[in-house]
């Protein structure tokens, strides 16, 4: 689904070129529940960032269903991503200015999306998120896990095949965590939604089957590991 | 997706609400200015256009010399018209138009109203013009002498709700004629008024004198062609041409005259017509230009508040843009909001300027003389122009915000750094310049104008036009008891002197050939002509340089003895005042006498003319026209009355009509004071405009700089010192913005003082003291944004990052 071939992102300061990722080379599956740890500065954020598109690496070529976006123009990527690519990050980012209902909606417009059926999805992700009450509400009147579920029901609504999450529960209390680390193992385990979350935690990387570890701009390791479940039992 | 940017944007503007009214405030503003200059300018544009054809109707003017210069005449002779219509096929028809010279007394029994607007015209101006005839019959209308057509409005003042057709009207309590036709009033926008259209064959009967309409060379009328389509206005100005030299060539050879017929499209004649003799006052292209083009800048400055708010404040949306983008949205879906952001504030702005224009159109009337309403252009196309001005405002305003906002790379924004919006600051620098530009230069115009008319005002004319009040002698019976008046107020004790003339400064200066007796018979000098009474000098308070004044005690003085002013006698060849006195001047009609006096140089016209020769002579009361009385300083009221007594007295049948000399001169500069006054009025607006958005501007970039503020107080800045740092940035603006209108204005202004002979010099001090009033504005209006962010405590600045 996603390869990256030597991928590195640098920066020029002055007469310095410094390097955010050195030479990555990744593959990740379909269905796959991985997770990017690493310290602060390693280049955890960056990788996301290029994988869902949003950024484009300085070198290196990426592939996603073997379609050379590092060729592609912005438009053709925003289709691309669009299409396949939900995002949800530490900080929730709803539109202050709309209501739950009208966030969840957004990616919907700008998919052009039918007004009766746009309606009828919307309702149906706050049914599946318990948020009908909440559906009026602006993002400032919810709690922070309640923004963060609104982050993840958006995500989701366009049914993407790639879920990318950048410290989804960094905000939250571990209950709230808990209750969105459910969704992301349910998605992955029921639907065959591949997630891709970056995290600092063991326990919430403890949900993914694949750690890939991060210093410095280059992979220090990359194992695969039993489920939570799996060490559960 | 529209409704969703709709909503979007409604919100966004309750929850940003200063902003908001900043932004709404200038654009309506701004809107308004547009629509009201726009009134204006289509006003202007549309006179005389209501004739069907109008394309095809020529006023026949006349350009040539005459031996002291450039003869420019609206007027051409009387007796055109029928020969050139009887002679040139191309001409359809002719006709002819005899406005008054001064008012005319016209009375339906006791109702008695001094007319301005009646005017002589041949029965086939109906053919020519589209005066619309709701009563009488067309063929006839016109067709024999005493014959009058009235406006609507004439018939109420004078009918009432009688019928006036077949009913009298009396002339000057002497010439009856009968009403034979009922028209529509005539547009306001046709470059001449006429309330009573009366027959022009009644001018073979002595009104204006026997041959009035068959001597050669009386240019003393408008004549108007309508030629048949599709001919070619230079053949027939060429066939015209002809025709003048050989019936009149030998006679202008004579006097050595050259004249040259030109023919006026009638749709270019009240922009591009300024003639001496013309009907009435015509509007200037240039006023037009001017004023258009400060309307569009008016649009582009309300604009540029909307773009530079917006800018500034892309910080606070950048995470929104970031969002929209991770969304899913493209840019074109992202500028489609923003676009459609502007367009619903400017359809609000546009709410708010058609309140503006209900309160400002009353007073814009009455500076421009005109009654515009909001609806002048019909109801769908002033609909239309509003929606217009909402499309081009809300694309015009929202176009940069929306490539700069959407242009936002959602990366950078996830990353945290604030999205401090480094790059659009250059081109919000910019924006801000051209706005306080265009402020100051208005406000340089605007000074400008308003010091040239000071000068005029003060400057030292030759006569004193204080305490003086000016009777119009309008008619010949009036005249004929000349002497009883005069003497009578002469008597009166509030009055120090009194005397009448033919021509006042302020009214129609008239002419005459005058040469030295000794010269050939054609070195004539053209010249202002004064026909007076004795005191005329005293009177008017002109001094003699040479020679004397006219005196009771020089019985022969009313036989011909010149007084010249300066300019006369360097014209006519003398060396100086002193050798003119004795020299004997022909005034032509049998007139031959001694210069016995000299004047000082006088303007009796205003100071865009330079000045000419004038002379005055002393000729009999029929020659007045008005009677000129000079009050002792402080009892002009008690004088007013006391004439007013006197000419109850003699003339219970007219009206008694006086008006202040000095008056009767600031009246010469209207069309400079209501430019003046359009400029002032325009230039607060801009500026008031453009300190709103420097508010805006100001609060935010307090806003984004209270961490700045906070770090350098930490370090030990002075409150003062940071109010100058913040402060600084809005000074250099403003000096910027001086730098490139300074020579704007000095080269705009140049070119209006050009049209004055006397005028002032451009003054760079009043320049600069308009920069430094611009500084001092802006600088009152973000002072309180930035010692509030000065003021601020560092702790809890740094501690909010």
């Amino acid at each position: 689904m996603i390869k990256l071939e030597s991928i590195s992102k640098s920066y020029l300061h002055g007469f310095n070129r410094s390097f955010v990722l050195r030479d990555i080379n990744l593959e990740v599956e379909e269905g796959e529940f991985l997770t990017i740890m690493g310290p602060s500065g390693s280049g955890k954020s960056t990788i996301l960032h290029i994988i869902g598109m949003l950024d484009e690496p300085t070198t290196g070529s990426y592939f996603f269903f073997d379609k050379p976006v590092h060729k592609f123009s912005e438009r053709k990527r925003t289709e691309l991503h669009r299409e396949y690519i939900g995002f949800v990050f530490q900080a929730y980012h709803l539109i202050d200015d709309l209501t739950v209902y009208e966030n969840l909606e957004t990616p919907l417009l700008y998919k052009k999306i039918r007004g009766g059926e746009r309606k009828s999805m919307v309702a149906e992700q706050l049914d599946r998120f318990n948020m009908v009450a909440k559906k009026d509400l602006f993002p400032s009147q919810l709690s922070g896990g309640q923004q963060q579920q609104v982050g993840v029901a958006r995500a989701l609504i366009m049914q993407p095949k790639l879920i990318l999450a950048d410290e989804p529960t960094g905000n939250l209390h571990t209950s709230q965590g808990e209750v969105v680390m459910d969704w992301f193992r349910r998605l992955n385990e029921e639907d065959g939604v591949t997630i891709i979350q970056v995290t600092h935690s063991d326990h919430w990387a403890s949900y993914s089957k694949r750690v890939i570890q991060l210093l410095d701009g280059r992979i220090e390791s990359d194992t695969a590991r039993k489920t939570a479940a799996a060490i559960d039992a | 997706m529209i409704k969703s940017y709709v909503s979007v944007a409604l919100r966004n503007l309750r929850s940003h609400r200063g902003y908001s009214f900043i932004n709404i405030l200038g654009l309506a503003i701004g809107m308004a200015a547009f629509f009201l200059i726009s009134l204006f300018v289509r006003d202007e544009l549309s006179y005389d256009r209501h004739h069907e054809n109008a394309d095809r109707i020529y006023r026949v003017v006349l350009e040539g010399t005459s031996r002291d210069g450039p003869l420019n005449s609206a007027m051409s002779a009387t007796n055109w018209a029928p020969l050139f219509e009887s002679t040139i096929p191309e001409i359809e028809r002719a006709v002819r138009l005899k406005p008054p010279q001064q008012m005319w007394l016209v009375a339906n029994e006791n109702r008695k109203f001094f007319e301005k607007g009646f005017i002589f015209a041949d029965s086939t101006v109906l053919d020519v013009f589209d005066f619309e005839i709701v009563q009488g019959s067309p063929n006839e209308i016109l067709a024999v002498p005493f014959s009058v057509i009235i406006t609507e409005s004439m018939a109420e003042k004078y009918f009432g709700t009688e019928d006036p057709l077949g009913k009298l009207l009396r002339l000057d309590a002497t010439y009856d004629f009968t009403v034979t036709g009922i028209m529509k009033d005539i547009p306001e926008q046709s470059h001449f008024d006429a309330d009573f259209v009366a027959s022009m064959s009644t001018l073979r009967t002595p009104i204006y004198g026997n041959n009035f309409l068959t001597r050669p060379l009386t240019i003393q009328i408008f004549t108007y062609l309508l030629l048949s389509p599709g001919a070619d206005p230079g053949v027939v100005t060429a066939k015209i041409d002809e025709s003048i030299q050989s019936t009149l060539g030998s006679i202008l050879q004579a006097v050595g005259i050259t004249i040259e017929p030109v023919l006026q499209p009638l749709t270019s004649i009240h922009l591009g017509s300024h003639l001496d003799n013309e009907i009435q006052a015509n509007g200037s292209m240039g006023n037009v230009l001017t004023l258009s083009a400060i309307a569009l800048f008016f649009l582009l400055i309300a604009c540029i508040n909307y773009m530079n708010l917006a800018t500034a404040r892309s910080a606070s949306r950048a995470l929104e843009v970031g969002m929209r983008k991770v969304l899913g949205a493209n840019r074109r879906q992202l500028i489609g909001q923003f676009l459609g952001e502007s367009t619903v504030l400017s359809s609000l702005a546009v709410v708010l300027a058609v309140l503006f224009l209900f309160v400002a159109l009353p007073g814009f009337n009455t500076l421009t003389g005109k009654s515009l309403t909001l609806l002048s252009a019909g109801l769908l196309p002033s609909i239309g122009v509003f929606l217009g001005i909402i499309v081009v405002c809300g694309i015009l305003a929202g176009s940069y915000p929306a490539l700069f906002l959407s242009a936002f790379k959602p990366v950078t924004v996830l990353k945290g750094s604030s999205g401090r919006s480094m790059g659009s600051t250059r081109v919000r620098q910019v924006l801000v310049i051209f706005q306080f530009a265009t402020s100051i230069a208005l406000i340089a115009a605007t000074v400008v104008v308003f010091q040239q008319l000071e000068y005029a005002q003060s400057k030292q004319l030759g006569f004193d036009k204080e305490n003086v009040v000016v009777v119009e002698l309008s008619d010949p019976q009036i005249r004929n008891d000349y002497q009883a008046l005069r003497e009578r107020v002469a008597a009166l004790p509030s009055v120090a002197s009194a005397s009448a003339s033919s021509s006042a400064p302020g009214f129609l200066i008239q002419r005459q050939f005058i040469r030295p007796e000794s010269a050939a018979q054609d070195e004539q000098t053209f010249a202002q002509s004064f026909m007076v009474d004795y005191d005329f000098i005293e009177t008017m308070g002109m001094e003699i340089v040479a020679g004397r004044s006219h005196s009771r005690d020089f019985p022969s003085d009313t036989l011909g003895t010149f007084i010249l002013n300066e300019e006369g006698v360097k014209t006519l060849g003398w060396d100086s005042a002193e050798s003119a006195i004795g020299q004997r001047i022909d005034s032509g009609r049998g007139l031959i006498g001694p210069v016995v006096g000299v004047v000082k140089n006088f303007h009796a016209e205003s100071l865009h003319q330079s000045i000419e020769p004038a002379v005055i002579t002393i000729i009999n009361e029929q020659a007045y026209f008005y009677l000129i009385v000079r009050t002792l300083s402080g009892r002009t009221a008690e004088a007013i009355t006391g004439v007013e007594q006197i000419w109850n007295d003699l003339y219970p049948a007219y009206v008694y009509q006086y008006t202040y000399l000095d008056d009767d001169v600031a009246r010469l500069y209207s069309s400079d004071q209501q430019l003046g006054s359009m400029f002032g009025g325009f230039a607060s607006l801009a500026i008031f405009i453009a300190c709103l958005g420097l508010f805006g501007l100001a609060s935010f970039s307090a806003e984004q700089r209270t961490k700045e503020v906070g770090i350098r107080k930490a370090l030990g800045a002075s409150v003062n010192s940071v109010i100058l740092l913040l402060t600084r940035e809005y000074a250099i603006y403003v000096l910027l913005s001086f730098v490139v209108a300074a020579p704007l204005s000095y080269f705009a202004m140049q070119r209006w003082l050009d049209t004055f002979v006397y005028r002032i010099d451009f003054n760079f001090g009043t320049l600069i003291l308009v920069g430094l009033a611009a500084l001092v504005i802006s600088l009152a209006t973000v002072i309180f944004q930035t010692s509030r962010a000065a003021t601020a405590n560092p702790v809890e600045a740094l501690h909010h990052e």
